[in-house]
């Protein structure tokens, strides 16, 4: 999603990470990720709760197509750490877009681990979240 | 999901990382992209 980000701005979209890891371990992630946009904690899952984000069964992980797109990700990159205290690994994430009065524009609650929407998909819809209607 | 397109988000309450809060109705006047994440890894 970095990469796009500045083609958000452009549009006049802002993003928001939200994570349920404490804020006092955000600052090392900020520094080490180097992110262009905010994250923020959300200790006690209410965002998470609002959009009915769910926790995956350990069998999601198991599903050839989530594995495989798992190491999809390693090849790409991205190294996997070993969960912390309070870490809850099953949880699962989502991408909303919520227009400049706050009404909910795009929903894409993942449906497993690896589940997410193209940067096409949601510069896409950030076009039509920022588009005046009638 | 209970919140439909096109509903209001209701607000929320988040901590940034010098532990200072962030209202979602704070940020109106601009669209947002909010990104869920999974545990920091």
């Amino acid at each position: 999603m970095q990469a796009i980000y500045p083609e958000l701005q452009a549009l006049s979209v802002d993003a928001l990470a939200v994570t349920f890891t404490p804020a006092v371990r955000l600052k090392s992630f900020e520094q080490e990720m180097a992110l262009p946009f905010p994250i923020v904690s959300d200790p006690d899952f209410a965002g998470y709760k609002t959009f009915e984000l769910g926790r995956a069964g350990v069998l999601k992980f198991l599903r050839p197509d989530v594995i495989w797109r798992f190491l999809r990700m390693m090849f790409g990159g991205w190294k996997p750490r070993m969960p912390t205290a309070g870490d809850d690994v099953r949880q699962l994430g989502g991408d909303f877009l919520l227009d400049a009065q706050g009404r909910l524009r795009f929903a894409h609650p993942s449906s497993d681990p690896t589940d997410h929407p193209s940067n096409a998909m949601l510069l896409e819809q950030a076009g039509y979240c920022v588009k005046p209607s009638g | 999901m209970t919140i439909a397109l096109g509903s209001e988000v209701p607000d929320l309450t988040f901590v940034r990382a010098d532990g200072s809060l962030l209202t979602l109705h704070s940020l109106r006047g601009r669209s947002i992209l909010l990104v869920f994440v999974r545990h920091l890894a």
